[in-house]
C-alpha cells in the first residue's frame, strides 16, 4: 500500500489514551508532510507511486510513529495519566458531593415550600410534598449511586482504560454509596419535623451500624450488576470515537 | 540513506529542534529540511517521528505553535517559547560539557595507542 493509513494510526492513538488534540494534529500533521513529501518526490520527475512509497519509506512505519506517540506520557489525556486520581478518588467525591446536594435539595423543599405553597405539613402531610420527598429519597437510594458507577464505567469505556483501577472504583462506589440512608420525620403539633442522613451496614456491630438492613445489599448488587452491564455492551467505538482530556 | 540510531540519539533531538526553532519559526516539514541541512545529512531521523517531539516539547511549554493557512493549505509553525530558550542554555552546556569529556578521551587513547 502506498498511501499513509492515517486511520489506523489514529486508532492505535486513541486506545493508546492520546488525547484528542494531539491525536488530530498527529494524523494532520503526517498528511501534510506526506504530501510536502510526493510532491517534492514529484518534482525531481519521479512517477506518483514511486514518489508516495518513497514519502512513506521517509515518514516511517505507522507502528513506530505510534509507539513513539504513546512513549510520551504528557500527550496522554489526563484519565490515562492520573488513574487513580479519576477513578477512585473521583466517583468517591462525586459520590459524596452528590448525596450532600441532594441531602440539602430535600431539606430545602421540607423547609421552603410549606412556606412557598401555603401548605401546612403539620396537619396531614400534602400529597405534593409527599411525593416530592420519597420521590428523591428513592432516586438517591436506588438509583444516584449505580448512575455515578455507569457514568465512570462509561468514562472508562470511552478512554479505552483496561487497567483495574475504574473496577476498584465501581466496589468503592458500590460499598460507599450503598451505606447512605435518610430519615424523615414529619413535623407533629407537638415535635418539629426532621430528617437525618446517616451511613453504615447493618452487618457492622452497634454503635457503628445505623440499623440499614437489605437495601445495602440489593443496591451494591444492582450498583455492580449496572456498572458488568454498562462495562459489557457499551462500545465507545460506536457511539463517539471523540475523546477530550 | 541509513536512520542515524536512535539510541544513540537519545535526548538530541530535543536540543536540535530548541535550538534550530530558536533560529526561525518552521512547520515539521521545513524543520527536518533544516536539520538535514544544518547536520550535513548526518542526522536522518523517521520523519514521523519528529511529531510526537514537538508536541511533547509544546506540552512541557518549551515550544509554542500558531496555524497558518499558506496557499490553502493549513500549517502548524513552531518556534521556541521563553521557557525553551532556557531549557537550550541547559541542555547546550550540558551537551558541550560531555562532548569535551569524550574528545578528551578520544584524544587521550589515539596519543597512548
Amino acid at each position: 500500500m502506498s498511501v499513509l493509513d492515517t486511520e489506523a494510526l489514529r486508532l492505535k492513538l486513541i486506545r493508546g489514551g492520546v488525547a484528542a488534540k494531539y491525536v488530530s494534529r498527529t494524523v494532520e500533521e503526517l498528511k501534510a508532510h506526506f504530501e510536502d513529501l510526493v510532491f517534492q518526490c514529484s518534482k525531481e520527475g519521479i512517477s506518483k507511486e514511486e514518489a508516495q512509497s518513497r514519502a512513506l519509506q521517509s515518514l516511517g512505519d505507522v507502528d513506530v510513529i505510534a509507539t513513539e506517540v504513546l512513549a510520551k506520557p504528557e500527550l496522554r489525556t489526563y484519565t490515562w495519566r492520573h488513574p487513580i486520581i479519576t477513578f477512585i478518588l473521583g466517583p468517591v467525591a462525586v459520590s459524596l458531593i452528590s448525596y450532600l446536594v441532594s441531602f440539602l435539595l430535600i431539606v430545602g423543599i421540607f423547609t421552603a415550600l410549606p412556606g412557598i405553597a401555603n401548605m401546612n405539613p403539620q396537619s396531614d402531610p400534602p400529597m405534593l410534598m409527599k411525593l416530592l420527598l420519597h420521590g428523591i429519597t428513592w432516586f438517591n437510594v436506588y438509583v444516584l449511586t449505580p448512575l455515578i458507577a455507569v457514568l465512570f464505567v462509561r468514562w472508562a469505556r470511552n478512554h479505552y482504560i483496561k487497567n483495574l483501577w475504574p473496577a476498584i472504583g465501581i466496589v468503592v462506589v458500590a460499598a460507599l454509596g450503598s451505606g447512605w440512608g435518610y430519615e424523615l420525620e414529619w413535623p407533629t403539633e407537638l415535635a418539629r419535623g426532621s430528617l437525618s442522613l446517616s451511613w453504615g451496614y447493618s452487618f457492622l456491630p452497634h454503635p457503628v451500624s445505623m440499623n440499614h438492613d437489605w437495601q445495602n445489599y440489593l443496591l451494591i448488587a444492582l450498583t455492580l450488576a449496572a456498572s458488568i452491564v454498562t462495562w459489557r455492551f457499551y462500545n465507545p467505538a460506536v457511539v463517539s470515537p471523540d475523546i477530550s482530556d | 540513506m541509513a536512520k542515524t540510531n536512535a539510541a544513540f540519539m537519545s535526548g538530541v533531538p530535543e536540543l536540535i529542534v530548541l535550538r534550530l526553532l530558536s533560529r526561525d519559526e518552521m512547520y515539521g516539514y521545513e524543520l527536518l529540511r533544516a536539520i538535514r541541512l544544518a547536520s550535513r545529512e548526518s542526522i536522518n531521523l523517521a520523519e514521523g517521528v519528529v511529531y510526537p517531539t514537538l508536541h511533547s516539547l509544546e506540552q512541557r511549554g518549551l515550544l509554542k505553535s500558531r496555524e497558518k493557512v499558506i496557499s490553502g493549505r493549513t500549517r502548524i509553525y513552531y518556534r521556541t517559547s521563553a521557557k525553551g530558550l532556557k531549557r537550550l542554555q541547559v541542555l547546550q552546556n550540558e551537551w558541550h560539557r560531555v562532548s569535551l569529556g569524550i574528545e578528551g578521551i578520544l584524544g587521550r587513547l589515539s596519543c597512548q595507542y
